[in-house]
């Protein structure tokens, strides 16, 4: 069930809302936790049925193997078996394929591929878990609840797309009555927070989409793009995934505030970054949060010297790419952050302690722009299927195709045009759209420098256990103006909902 | 500064009671109105009585729900403009005009399982076109699975499978535009867009193109489309023309036609294939674009996957009939041609280069079910003729490229001015 259906709207969420707060009124804080675990388990049995015993035998086995840890004192074998269980369930559902086909390709077999379906969330679920099975053996988890931990693992306005939940925050919401108590402040908070992020998705990233899948495709079938083509591409994908993944991010933080619940952080402006070690500060935090605290600091971290601390930052990254998506432009992916971050802290420990070259302003934005290049040319390998095809899209954004604008231009920019051409401009058709193109590339991006983000403007309203840091003289405040405002967008993405589209993150 | 400040509790109540009013408003409107035709209530004479199809995927989908229509025509507008059912091709038959403009063979296909699903078919025709078999076609905005009866595999889905689709027109924004639209037409009394079998309505056609000029227009929009780049043929890599979907796995969308032939077999309903007849300016611009090669291997490909198909099912294999011939009808002059002895008033068998009256429509029903006479308009196409039948084509176009350079000169002046003269190389 996706948030911007009419079947969630306005079937799963009042029933699911009503239910929550009447359980929680007449039968108290423990029935009110079981029926919003139930109802989460529907959400997620909505897309396959099949797939919840799949997911609840992964808790059930979770919670056993925690309970275990506990009770035996941190026994090292039982966490490293615990651990190994999730990541075969999500080695066998993700990355059979991968394999399978990587070795044909390298070693020339023929092995069947199995086409396996990968269920809705796996990778979040199974990252959820893995963190707590750690905690628990680090003796930081208290003994919890079991209906406390489904809701946990399969709460709903999470689950598919993340944010990646620690237990540390959420169980204590759970437990805390103050939480089912309905009030107006949370509602108001969680309904505008929703509205926004419906925008982002219905009024920004699905028109952005438009330009992208024909680029991309014709990357993969060998054709060769030219300059605009390419950046018209790559942008409106930027443009795309960060609509797409932050307005899920919203929805996900508003929904679970209209329950009481407070989600951590998704998203800060990940494009204002001036710097790839910003940028991961700000770009799906819960993810760098998990791979800092289970994976980096597992490695060694920086606790082995310079040397050590690169190549665990270097392997921290290329397996974050492994865990978006079975396949070699996900590794790429991985590892040109890696490569990038390894760059960002050397380049730091250079500059340390010399002078700034470069006043303040223009520091900021030589850098935020150095970044956003960077940050773009990894999406080309995030977004194609295939390393040929990245390449293909690469080459038409270094110009190597040559420059092309749509025919329609030769006749309306007249001598100037024809001057142009003398420089090897060509007018002809592609997959370049020209004017309605860049404008609906350009307005979002200004959206994205220019305006505070969602959490910022309702800093009033604290939407996130999470803390952050942007600072705006603009704040949602309740009155006539914002009410016809957030009534005009709910009622135009509501009556918009039609052309239904998954949001990207489903696939990882 | 703040305008009416609100406590939080007055604004949720007003926003939701405001967002519950609005959406409440325009769902009793889009069903009082039913501008689909989709909902089970009674039309309302000036209101809600004249329906203006644009979306006739779903009206016509969810029309054939309420009749028991067992003849049915498949394909793309080329058949929807063209084909008027005449009594003596569907004798006791009650069949409808299930054509619609960008039809793809997924859709064709689907189109098909939906219809046999509702009520057993006696007799189909399917047109098919060239373009279908771009594997870079567009899939139509207004394409949805939730419209048919029954899923891809076959298997039949709960009556509630129409929720969704009702869902969709009582609160988009779609809907309520197309009501809007409807209410406007009823009470103007302004002509329907479709007639009662499903054909486009004839009048509204005649209107459109309703002098001399609007048909010049009108030929120069369609061969503007058709030739250009990223459209409707030169819409793969590099703006070429490829049936191939899937590099790595060769896909192409030859098997999205096996795939439509298949259920046609293995379910054994009388199906007749007709290639859409299209005017010789579009065979001159294909040519000229240098598409002529990729053409006439679709055709050939057509026949020998039908035969193979067939074979396979062990059954004879359904007719396939060429219309797209070069032809006394196919070459009809422009209505102000100089070379004619007077200008004359619209065209007889063409609405535009690229879609048939119904005039031709009605030579090629009874070509099809009535004479099976195979002449210069139509020939059945058959593995062991085929090669012949194109290399006679060829010289047919050719020739008349010969006998009039006006028209070929013409043509290979638009393909100029939009960078497509000879784009694909031999």
């Amino acid at each position: 069930m996706l948030f911007n259906s009419y079947e969630f709207l306005l079937m799963f969420l009042p029933l699911c809302l009503g239910g929550y707060y009447s359980f929680s009124s007449v039968a108290g804080q423990r029935a009110a936790i079981a029926w919003l675990a139930l109802c989460s388990m529907f959400f997620y049995g909505w897309w396959n049925p099949a797939y919840v015993w799949l997911m609840t035998a992964s808790i059930l086995f979770n919670y056993g193997a925690g309970l275990l840890l506990a009770s035996r004192h941190r026994s090292k074998p039982l966490l490293a078996l615990a651990v190994a269980a999730n990541l075969l369930l999500l080695g066998h559902y993700k990355y059979t394929d991968f394999f399978i086909s990587s070795a044909n390709a390298l070693a020339g077999l023929d092995w069947q591929l199995h086409n396996i379906v990968l269920p809705l969330g796996i990778s979040f679920f199974t990252f959820t878990q893995i963190a707590y099975l750690v905690d628990v053996y680090r003796g930081e988890v208290r003994e919890y609840r079991i209906t406390d931990y489904f809701l946990f693992v399969t709460y709903f306005p999470h689950l598919i797309a993340g944010p990646i939940i620690h237990h540390k925050e959420m169980m204590p919401q759970f437990a805390k009555p103050a939480t089912q108590q309905i009030t107006a402040h949370n509602i108001t908070g969680g309904l505008v927070l929703f509205t926004i992020g419906l925008a982002k998705k219905i009024l920004v990233a699905d028109r952005a989409m438009e330009y992208v899948g024909p680029v991309f495709t014709a990357a993969e079938q060998g054709a060769s793009l030219t300059f605009f083509e390419a950046w018209g591409g790559t942008l409106a994908y930027v443009v795309q995934l960060y609509f797409d993944f932050s307005g899920y991010a919203d929805m996900a933080l508003g929904l679970s505030l209209l329950f009481g619940i407070r989600l951590p952080l998704n998203f800060n402006s990940p494009h204002k970054a001036t710097s790839i070690i910003d940028f991961w500060r700000r770009w799906h935090m819960t993810l760098s949060r998990f791979l800092r605290d289970y994976l980096y600091i597992a490695l060694g971290g920086s606790r082995h010297g310079e040397p050590r601390r690169y190549l665990n930052l270097f392997l921290t990254m290329l397996l974050g790419g492994i865990w978006h998506g079975a396949g070699w432009t996900f590794v790429l992916w991985g590892a040109l952050h890696g490569a990038y971050l390894c760059i960002n802290h050397g380049w730091r420990a250079f500059c340390a302690g010399r002078k700034a070259l470069l006043p303040p302003a223009l520091r900021t934005a030589v850098y935020g722009t150095l970044t956003f290049l960077a940050v773009v040319v990894s999406w080309v390998f995030f977004r194609a299927h295939s390393l040929d095809g990245a390449l293909r899209v690469l080459e038409g954004m270094a110009g190597l195709n040559g420059v092309t604008v749509p025919l329609k231009y030769a006749e309306k920019w007249g001598e100037t045009g024809q001057w142009l051409a003398q420089f090897g401009l060509v007018f002809d058709d592609n997959l370049f759209k020209g004017g309605k193109q860049v404008s609906q590339i350009l307005w979002p991006l200004l959206v994205i420098w220019l305006l505070p983000n969602s959490q910022t403007l309702l800093r009033h309203y604290d939407v996130t256990v999470s803390e952050f840091s942007e600072q705006s003289r603009f704040a949602f405040r309740p009155n006539a103006a914002t009410l016809l405002l957030c009534l005009v967008v709910l009622l135009y993405c509501f009556t918009h909902l039609t052309q239904l589209s998954e949001f990207l993150y489903f696939r990882f | 500064m703040a305008l009416f400040p609100l406590q939080d509790k007055t604004f949720n109540r007003w926003l939701v009671g405001l967002f519950l009013a609005a959406v409440s408003a325009i769902a009793a409107f889009n069903l009082v109105i039913n501008p689909f035709a989709v909902f089970p209530v009674a039309r309302i004479a000036g209101i809600s009585d004249v329906h203006n199809m644009t979306n006739a995927r779903l009206y016509k989908t969810f029309l054939l729900r309420q009749r028991e229509v067992d003849g049915l025509l498949l394909g793309s507008s080329r058949v929807e403009e063209s084909m008027y059912p005449l009594a003596a091709a569907w004798p006791g038959m009650t069949v409808y005009n299930m054509a619609m403009p960008g039809c793809s063979l997924h859709e064709m296909l689907r189109n098909l399982q939906h219809a046999h699903a509702l009520t057993p078919l006696k007799q189909v025709m399917i047109g098919l076109d060239f373009f279908m078999f771009s594997a870079y076609q567009e899939v139509a905005s207004d394409f949805s699975e939730d419209n048919f009866a029954v899923e891809a595999d076959g298997t039949p889905k709960p009556p509630t499978y129409v929720l969704r689709t009702w869902a969709n027109i009582l609160f988009s924004a779609d809907g309520l535009e197309k009501s809007r639209d409807t209410l406007k037409a009823s009470r103007k009394r302004a002509m329907p867009t479709h007639e009662d079998n499903g054909m486009t309505y004839i009048p509204l056609h005649e209107s459109v193109v309703h002098d001399n000029a609007a048909i010049y227009r009108i030929f120069d929009s369609f061969e503007n489309n058709y030739f250009r780049k990223n459209s409707f043929w030169l819409n793969g890599p590099n703006s070429t023309y490829t049936t191939v979907k899937n590099l790595s796995t060769g896909a192409t969308t030859y098997d999205n036609l096996r795939a439509l032939l298949d259920y046609i077999y293995a379910n054994n309903i009388n199906t007749h294939f007709v290639i859409s007849p299209i005017h010789v300016r579009m065979l001159l611009g294909l040519d000229g674009i240098g598409l002529w090669p990729a053409f006439s291997d679709w055709k050939l490909q057509l026949t020998r996957i039908n035969e193979e198909v067939a074979a396979r099912h062990g059954q004879p294999p359904r007719p396939l009939w060429d219309f797209t011939l070069v032809n006394d009808h196919t070459t009809e002059w422009l209505p102000e041609d100089p070379r004619l002895p007077q200008p004359k008033k619209g065209l007889a068998w063409f609405w535009d280069p690229a879609h048939p009256k119904p005039s031709f429509g009605n030579l090629v029903q009874e070509k099809v079910f009535i004479t099976h006479q195979e002449d210069a308009i139509g020939v059945r196409l058959h593995s062991n003729t085929v090669q012949a039948h194109l290399q006679q084509q060829r010289a047919a176009l050719d020739a008349y490229k010969e006998q009039d350079p006006l028209t070929r000169d013409a043509i290979r002046q638009r393909l100029e001015s939009l960078n497509t003269w000879q784009w694909i190389k031999p």
